[in-house]
């Protein structure tokens, strides 16, 4: 063996070792990552536009940096349609059935909901891709319609609750005078 | 507010870590300059083969090249991809890759562009001796002069692993210390909810130590920051305006 074989050689015994603690630390994270993305998503108190609007960005880019993956390379073609479209029924949805929006909930349970949908086809997807199952299109493009979903049911429900405090003013307001 | 005791001792590390780094790698060398010494690198055939190609301004001239495919995961190109010619690591990184092409080179007309695709897969990893034709492994026994080398082989094994959970570690990984982010700049006490999220995973010692140590009191008070604080009140109030705007101009 020449150096650089040698040298690759002996790193990559590192390398496996660093992987392995990766690995490890990463299906540790997991779950606690759920329990805090359930939480973010659904608590309804305090600067709620500021944060449901930080962690839709974070769903979209670790979605999209997912998709992004060399392995998924001839299931793409549909991911930004799927998502838009996802994206405006998500939206649309909570907006027109604004009427049913209850202000003084404390959680969002629908969001934290699909969030949870969203987390489990993210997991069972990288199941699939470590098992090395060659056609997972499908469950691909399931996972991009949650996350359009999700996105746009985080700013439709927020907009909803938003025009929903507004009306409620209003009324306080003629009322008074 | 920044600990400024912090900056210091980020001082003190920060070289520490660089000179254990560059001692470490440095040992590696070492080691590996010994152990291949004496070893005389062989010459690459496709250098012989392959001609320089230098293009003026405007001018167009056609080669025709017989190609292989380095990475059997991916998917295969489509016919909207744009090609560009360049070179690869993977001739220098992966094991007895360069050593297949060298045999090919040298003996063209004596193996197959299927065998010599085959064989540039299973130094991948990702297939396995018993699957291979003879023909197959007798160009790998050739170019290598060993049989099944890939077997056990350590840089194979750790860029297999690497291929496929790399992607899962790095997705997990982001997704957990970005929404770990998202806790501490979002909910008014993060402490708290980190608490709940790690209590099943490390004993109930080291959480309450986390979390109502020194470690969950910082993030307790960044989040309760000042700067922070009329960040999230203003995004909130933009997107209430935005709401009453568009509402108000429906109504």
């Amino acid at each position: 063996m020449g150096f650089t074989e040698m040298y690759s050689y002996i790193l990559s015994y590192f390398g496996i070792c660093f992987l392995g603690l990766g690995i490890l630390l990463s299906m540790g994270l997991i779950i606690p990552a759920c329990y805090w993305l359930f939480t973010t998503f659904a608590v309804n108190e305090g600067s709620v536009v500021f944060r449901r609007l930080l962690v839709m960005l974070a769903v979209i880019y670790i979605s999209f940096s997912y998709l992004g993956t060399p392995s998924f390379y001839e299931a793409a073609g549909w991911w930004k349609t799927t998502f838009f479209g996802a994206f405006i029924l998500g939206f649309i949805v909570p907006v027109l059935r604004m009427d049913i929006s209850r202000l003084d909930r404390r959680r969002d349970r629908g969001l934290a909901w699909i969030s949870g949908v969203w987390w489990s086809l993210l997991v069972f997807s990288e199941a699939l891709l470590v098992s090395e199952a060659s056609h997972q299109a499908m469950v691909l493009y399931l996972f991009t319609g949650v996350a359009g979903i999700l996105c746009g049911v985080t700013i439709g429900t927020t907009f909803a609750q938003t025009a929903r405090r507004k009306i409620a003013e209003s009324a306080q307001a003629t009322g008074g005078q | 507010m920044i600990d400024i005791s912090l900056i210091g001792k980020a001082r003190k590390v920060i070289p520490w870590i660089a000179v254990s780094l560059v001692t470490f790698f440095g040992i590696i060398a070492v080691i590996s300059l010994v152990l291949s010494s004496g070893v005389l690198k062989k010459p690459m055939q496709y250098q012989n083969v392959v001609p320089d190609i230098r293009l003026n301004p405007g001018e167009r001239k056609v080669f025709e090249f017989e190609s292989f495919c380095l990475d059997n995961s991916k998917g295969g190109p489509r016919s909207t991809d744009a090609y560009s010619l360049m070179s690869t690591p993977a001739i220098k990184l992966r094991p007895y890759l360069r050593d297949i092409f060298d045999e090919y080179l040298s003996h063209p007309s004596r193996w197959k562009q299927s065998d010599v695709q085959q064989a540039v897969w299973y130094t991948e990893g990702r297939k396995k001796w018993t699957t291979l034709s003879p023909e197959q492994r007798r160009l790998i026994q050739s170019a290598t002069g060993k049989e099944d080398p890939v077997s056990g082989h350590p840089v194979v094994f750790l860029s297999r692993m690497a291929s496929s959970f790399g992607v899962v570690v790095k997705t997990n990984l982001i997704l957990a210390f970005i929404v770990l982010g998202l806790v501490v700049l979002t909910l008014p006490l993060p402490s708290a909810v980190i608490e709940r999220g790690i209590s099943w995973m490390v004993g109930s010692r080291l959480v309450q130590k986390i979390s109502r140590g020194r470690f969950g009191q910082s993030l307790n008070t960044l989040a309760a920051n000042k700067g922070l604080e009329r960040l999230r009140v203003h995004t909130d109030v933009l997107f209430t305006r935005l709401v009453f705007r568009l509402f108000l101009r429906r109504r």
